[in-house]
């Protein structure tokens, strides 16, 4: 018996393995979600799955003004309106892959989306402080003439049992948001809570509220 | 050692072919050839040294068929398909979170009945069932023809009301790595009820193919329940179905 030099052609077996690693390339792709290797793609197919185009989209550079003339930029974000719907994106780069995610977010007038919010620990000084800071982003509509957003923080200090009212006093910070562009309404918040004494646990109350020209409320979270 | 025309001849022709694996095999086939050809030669009254000799030289340049053979058996076929096998298998095993990669909680059902989804997705508080028909394509997703359809107690009234009207549709998309549509930000517009109403959830189910994914809409829904509804969905409406309960019960 002929003894062959091959199990299979070599051809055959080329092509084999091409088919092989196109499996194992969708499969991973696949088990990722799909996810884009660029900003631009992930947002075409996060508009697509929206029922949008990457044309929908509205590109604007958050930033925020602050009373000294400094300013924080909160990077560029993705907007679409459709009807009372309102999505918003900010492509971002996966950790540790090559990876972008940009899904669209529907938001509801007024409420807020966290750009970013967090404790931040300031270990100087004899004791354990925080420095919280919340980045926010409200969309409004009809457009108000001033958006406003508190941030409480409530904490439960290891030294002291302190009032609530006293917290307030302390750890609160009222802001006037800046609206991107005028009529536009997408508005931008920079809020920080002063240093609070390390707390074993914390939470944080957001209130909104919107005026109209005349000073009349027009809208508040909680309802007022 | 003494001289062998045949053998060297096939020497010099193995020499040029690359692929080791291959030279045993094509020597062993080239060398019966030439002795088939050498032992006609001497059945016909030829030396045997001139028959090899002849044999030999009747097949001309080593070198020349010997390229030819290495051409037609590149060593880069092997070597590429071992390649592109390693290569899928360092995918495989060190790219894949079998764990919590999406791949873990999709389950690969391109045909799956809509209505056996229907149950599986509200197997609780029924009131009706019922037949979906229509479809529409919105975007690059062209929706399924037909479906299933059921009134339900809502397990969460506080979400969208005590009852909701749920239906089972598909939708195929050639571009596969879409998701599925999020219809929860479109218009939506139920016969039964002369305002717009608001989708109480969309969900995208796991069961999906490579091109197919299946949804679960919910609308509320008020007694007394009508035997037909008719809803359409998106801006321009592209998506309209009528849906048809066969049974009633009153809640």
């Amino acid at each position: 018996m002929k003894k062959r030099p091959y199990l299979l052609p070599p051809r055959l077996t080329l092509a084999l393995s091409i088919l092989f690693l196109l499996a194992s390339a969708y499969l991973f792709w696949a088990n990722n979600s799909f996810d884009m290797p660029t900003a631009e793609l992930a947002l075409r197919k996060s508009a697509a799955e929206h029922a949008l185009t990457y044309e929908d989209l509205e590109s604007y550079p958050l930033s925020f003004e602050h009373e000294d003339g400094t300013r924080s930029d909160f990077g560029s974000f993705y907007f679409a309106r459709r009807a009372d719907s309102f999505y918003v994106a900010q492509p971002k780069p996966l950790a540790n892959t090559t990876f972008w995610i940009g899904h669209l977010y529907p938001l509801r007038p007024y409420q807020d989306s966290f750009l970013n919010s967090m404790p931040v620990f300031n270990s100087e000084g004899p004791d354990s402080t925080y420095v919280a800071e919340k980045r926010a982003m409200l969309v409004t509509t009809p457009d108000p003439a001033v958006a406003r957003m508190t941030l409480t923080q409530y904490t439960v200090p290891l030294d002291a049992d302190v009032p609530k009212e006293e917290l307030i006093a302390n750890y609160s910070d009222t802001q006037d948001c800046v609206e991107t562009a005028p009529g536009s309404g997408v508005w931008v918040c920079y809020l920080t809570v002063p240093e609070y004494p390390y707390a074993s646990s914390w939470s944080f109350e957001t209130i909104v509220r919107a005026y109209a020209a005349d000073g009349k409320l027009i809208y508040s979270t909680p309802e007022e | 050692m003494p001289y062998d025309p045949i053998s060297q001849y096939c020497g010099k022709v193995c020499s040029m072919v690359r692929l080791k694996r291959y030279r045993a095999a094509l020597r062993a086939e080239l060398t019966a050839h030439l002795e088939d050809h050498a032992d006609c030669l001497i059945a016909s009254g030829m030396d045997a040294e001139e028959a090899k000799e002849t044999a030999a030289k009747s097949m001309g340049d080593p070198y020349d068929l010997g390229a030819e053979l290495d051409a037609l058996h590149s060593p880069w076929y092997p070597r590429l398909s071992l390649i592109f096998t390693g290569l899928a298998l360092f995918v495989l095993l060190t790219g894949m979170d079998w764990e919590y990669g999406a791949l873990s909680y999709y389950r690969y059902a391109p045909f799956s009945s809509p209505h056996a989804l229907l149950e599986e997705t509200i197997s609780q508080g029924i009131l009706a069932v019922g037949d979906v028909k229509g479809g529409g394509t919105i975007g690059s997703y062209a929706f399924s023809r037909s479906g299933a359809a059921a009134i339900q107690k809502n397990p969460y009234p506080e979400y969208g009301g005590p009852y909701l009207l749920s239906v089972v549709i598909s939708s195929q998309n050639p571009f596969f790595w879409l998701e599925g549509l999020d219809m929860a930000g479109l218009p939506v517009r139920l016969s039964s009820q002369a305002e717009e109403v608001p989708l109480s959830h969309s969900i995208t189910l796991d069961e999906q193919g490579v091109f197919r994914r299946f949804y679960c809409v919910s609308f509320p829904v008020e007694p007394p329940f009508a035997s037909r509804y008719t809803f359409d969905l998106g801006e321009g409406r592209e998506l309209s179905y009528t849906v048809e309960l066969r049974e009633v019960e009153a809640p």
